[in-house]
């Protein structure tokens, strides 16, 4: 645990007024862009990232923070109103927030959405700040040996979890990898794949590759798609009690729900890789069969909704774990968090709890605003982003698509990153054509080179020999895992 | 936001008064090899503001990252003589590309016109404190003992350097390759590893005891460890210098690189540079002028060809 | 999105099966492209250490082929073809492209008018106001923003 007082130093930086601003608007623009299907917080991200630059750390990294998590509500916002997730995590709850709005309850099933992702967020929150500084000493003791076994571990789960085809996720992981290896490589600095072009020396651009495979693809795709009529509307609210708000004895009656959901969404987030959408899913899962009747599930029950919301909004805080302590990110969010760190002049690790703990705790006090914002930005302005959700398709996706083109120009310096965008994404809908998974194409390649690194690393210090991992313990335990889990999922299918 | 407005203030303010005869027609660019961000990104803005500042000229400064400067050297390369486009970047990845992939490399040391340097990194071999060796020859003794001591390091120089004492030594260092010099300094906090390279960032574990230095990796000593010796002292004939240097296109006129060269010596003696440089490097700003910087260049050139043995 | 299509599962049809075999044939295909030619073309064969330069991406392109071949052999899982819309997202991205390569010959500011003109007018947009919003106010608005406010330069 750091000192006391550099807790405290760093819990009043970030409660300023000047840090509150910043908090708040990216709060406000993540549950904007959250609630507009199409583009999401990653987009957000990767654009606002340039924007951050003249910003100090602590308020650029605050803003940033708050987009991630006002986009953890927003996208149930469509979700419930017309049966669309605003992002991929709010797809489950589309499964029961729908019914129940088509019942004449929107503003209820919004409520409770709202208020289950800040009740997920608070828990996940909490154990990040009391483990973290922990975890950041017992990190230190992982050496590239175990690091590397862990990474193992985490492919072979993220492998096995997402997507309906372990094989197709194998590919998807393989195609990142090898993405990956696209620049110098880590022992002998010699150039690889970069077809006569410097800019390849760094590798493939993160940003780029995030915002064309995630926020391009799908606004090309939808753009396709769009036949020229009106968004479908939104059901009319009903104005019988009970229909507008959630009352107490409603948010008490999901506490189980919600806290199972909780514990699902910090437990994936904590390993490197896992994504929302996957907590999501199995925390709605797991409520289902845990019902104890009432209302059925896919028909409008609330707990269905505070399954899915409280699992996915957990996530977050326990995705930025791998991220201080080990220096490695949980998400494809979290990878662009890290690079704004590394923007401005700081590499995550374990040692910044040694070298910049009042901008760790900054960083938390953010956090616990974050949410706090989400609460009352999401409560104030539920009107305003129902009314966003209708917004004409014609001027969302061409001006999402030239935000993109602007944003990635900044951040990865020039119209060569702009075109690895145009490409990533034409990549993303081939393969999202015949079902291979590209967020797990992505995690593998945001973790490629790092894996690759402390594959390297792993083996000089063994010397090459398997029989030396018997003096790492943890390293054997977490392969024999990754073997088991492995084997675990292909039967589970 | 606020460092905005102040520029924004400076810009206004400042009195237009040149150095020499010559002035730009129009803005400056100049071009960061590295992304935003990084020592070099912060380094360039502020030399650029202060010169900026100075001369009332309005200097534009752009990342153009890639290949550790590659790509923007070979941009500028191409770009016409007239002062208006400069460069900077950092020695390093330059001349190592320069001695391995000489025929892949659009450009050589006599492309450019060099305006000088803006800063020398401390490059330091740094150990636990309580590891059972104080200097090179320690370390060298305690890897043959132990079969092979693991030494982390984050660019190939470094990795060519130890290589040259292995040769020499027979100490057979094993190598464990970084992607930063924080994930360096992690492992060997962590125990991992027996010995790591640093430019700085070791500097407050020394501080707090908790780690020593073994070498300085330079041609000389460092300023803050004016008592540990270099590892040509410890002799091996090797040496590892990566500065930060602002180049042009080759063939300036006479007047405009004087101009440019005065302006940026002046901005190099402001406190707040200074400052900058402190902080983010722990060294000081340091212009040897044109013609030194070249001199430095092709130096380096040789030093890097005897790293590759060549 | 394909993770969002994984809550609703259904049993794959024939044509999921035919759509997964073609894709294993090309993973296939694509392994063995750059096990015999793009590796050697363009990684160096050097190295003394464990890893090699060559070593991981060598063990992608098995792994590709592997991966290729036993889907080619026993297609599983789903699949999202839709030619039309599909072509039309094609067509949409090498509008895109062509714009980009417009960027860097007349800037920004005369081209993001231009690409936001041609969506809309593909996205058969009518109303005046939402039109003059999208051509002129959003490349206005990021012109102001980056290169007024923030100091920074656009293509």
């Amino acid at each position: 645990m750091p000192p006391l007082d550099s807790v405290l130093a760093g819990f009043a930086d970030a409660f300023t007024l000047f840090n509150l601003l910043f908090v708040v608007a990216g709060v406000a623009m993540g549950q904007l862009v959250g609630a507009i299907p199409g583009i999401g917080p990653v987009m957000a991200m990767a654009i606002a990232i340039p924007f951050t630059f003249t910003l100090d750390t602590l308020p650029a990294v605050s803003f940033l923070v708050g987009i991630m998590k006002g986009g953890l509500f927003g996208g149930a916002i469509p979700a419930v109103l017309i049966n669309t997730p605003g992002t991929p995590d709010a797809a489950a709850t589309t499964f029961d927030g729908h019914p129940l709005a088509a019942k004449g309850k929107p503003l209820k099933a919004t409520k409770m959405a709202l208020y289950s992702s800040v009740t997920g967020d608070a828990f996940s929150d909490m154990v990040l700040i009391l483990a973290s500084a922990p975890i950041a000493v017992i990190a230190l003791k992982l050496g590239p040996v175990e690091v590397c076994a862990l990474m193992i571990f985490a492919f072979a789960v993220i492998a096995g979890l997402v997507g309906d085809s372990l094989i197709k996720g194998l590919i998807a992981a393989l195609l990142g990898l090898l993405l990956a290896t696209v620049q110098l490589d880590p022992e002998q600095a010699t150039p690889r794949f970069d077809f006569g072009y410097f800019q390849l020396y760094d590798g493939v651009n993160l940003v780029a590759v995030a915002v064309g495979m995630l926020a391009v693809a799908e606004i090309v795709r939808r753009m396709a798609e769009h036949d020229g009529r009106p968004q479908p509307a939104a059901v009319p609210q009903s104005e019988e009690p009970g229909a507008r708000g959630v009352s107490w004895r409603e948010y008490w009656g999901c506490r189980w729900t919600m806290l199972r959901g909780a514990l699902i969404g910090t437990g994936l987030g904590a390993l490197p890789g896992l994504g929302s959408t996957a907590a999501a899913f199995m925390s709605y899962a797991s409520a289902k069969r845990g019902d104890p009747g009432g209302v059925p599930f896919g028909e409008g029950n609330l707990r269905g909704i505070a399954a899915t919301e409280s699992a996915n909004s957990a996530v977050m805080g326990a995705n930025l774990i791998p991220l201080l302590g080990i220096g490695i990110p949980g998400s494809v969010s979290a990878a662009l968090l890290i690079s704004a760190f590394v923007i401005h002049g700081i590499q995550p690790g374990p040692l910044m709890f040694r070298t910049q703990p009042e901008l760790v705790y900054g960083i938390f006090g953010a956090m616990l605003m974050a949410n706090l914002c989400n609460l009352i930005v999401g409560q104030l302005s539920l009107r305003a982003w129902s009314a966003a959700v209708k917004a004409p398709a014609s001027f969302i996706f061409p001006a999402a698509l030239i935000f993109c083109i602007a944003g990635v120009y900044l951040s990865s310096g020039g119209l060569f990153g702009v075109s690895i965008m145009l490409i990533a994404a034409a990549v993303s809908l081939t393969l999202t054509a015949v079902g291979i998974p590209v967020i797990v194409l992505l995690i593998t390649f945001f973790l490629g080179r790092r894996f690759e690194t402390s594959l390297s690393q792993a083996l000089t210090i063994l010397d090459g020999d398997p029989r030396a991992l018997t003096a790492h313990p943890v390293a054997l335990i977490l392969l024999v895992g990754a073997l088991a889990t492995g084997v675990w999922m292909a039967r589970r299918r | 936001m606020k460092k905005l407005l102040l520029g924004l203030g400076a810009l206004a303010f400042s009195a237009g008064t040149a150095l020499a005869d010559w002035s730009p027609s129009g803005p400056i660019n100049l071009w960061i090899g590295f992304g935003a961000g990084g020592e070099t990104d912060t380094l360039g803005r502020l030399v650029a503001q202060e010169m900026s500042d100075a001369t009332g000229w309005d200097i534009v400064v752009e990342n153009k990252p890639g290949g550790g400067g590659m790509a923007m050297f070979t941009q500028l390369a191409a770009y016409p003589a007239d002062g208006q486009t400069l460069g900077m970047g950092v020695t390093m990845p330059v001349l190592v590309n320069l001695t391995i992939r000489p025929d892949e490399v659009p450009f050589d040391l006599d492309s450019f016109d060099y305006i000088g340097t803006v800063a020398l990194a401390q490059l330091a071999l740094v150990a636990p404190a309580d590891a059972p060796y104080d200097d090179l020859a320690g370390l060298i003794e305690y890897s043959k003992e132990k079969g092979g001591a693991l030494v982390a390091f984050d660019a190939k120089p470094q990795e060519l350097l130890m290589g040259v004492v292995n040769a020499q030594s027979e100490a057979g260092f094993k190598m464990v390759t970084t992607e930063s010099s924080a994930e360096a300094l992690q492992n060997l906090l962590g125990g991992h590893v027996d010995a790591a390279f640093n430019a700085g960032a070791h500097i407050p574990y020394l501080e707090s005891g908790e780690l020593k230095m073994i070498a300085s990796a330079n041609a000389s000593r460092h300023s803050y460890a004016p008592d540990t010796g270099t590892v040509r002292e410890a002799g091996y004939d090797i040496y590892v210098d990566p500065w930060f240097y602002i180049a042009a296109p080759d063939g300036l006129p006479e007047e405009t690189h004087t101009a440019l060269s005065e302006a940026l010596n002046n901005a190099l003696q402001s406190d707040a540079v200074r400052d900058a440089i402190e902080k983010t490097m722990h060294t000081e700003p340091a212009d040897m002028g044109p013609a030194e910087t070249k001199a430095m260049m092709e130096d380096g050139l040789k030093n890097v060809g005897s790293l590759f043995g060549q | 999105m394909s993770e969002a299509s994984s809550g609703s599962r259904q049993a794959p049809g024939p044509g999921d099966r035919a759509l997964t075999r073609g894709a294993g044939f090309a993973v296939l295909a694509f392994a063995a492209v750059l096990w015999v030619w793009i590796i050697p073309w363009q990684v160096d064969a050097s190295g003394t250490g464990w890893m090699r330069p060559r070593t991981l991406p060598l063990i992608c392109a098995a792994g590709l082929g592997i991966g290729g071949a036993l889907l080619a052999v026993v297609p599983a899982g789903l699949t999202d073809l839709r030619p039309r819309a599909h072509l039309k997202a094609a067509g949409l991205l090498v509008i895109a492209a062509v714009a980009v390569w417009a960027m860097a010959r007349w800037g920004f500011l005369w081209v993001a008018p231009v690409l936001a003109a041609a969506l809309v007018a593909i996205l058969r947009e009518r109303r005046p106001l939402w039109i003059a919003a999208t051509v002129i106010g959003v490349p206005g608005a990021i012109w102001l923003a980056v290169v007024e406010l923030l100091g920074r330069s656009l293509p």
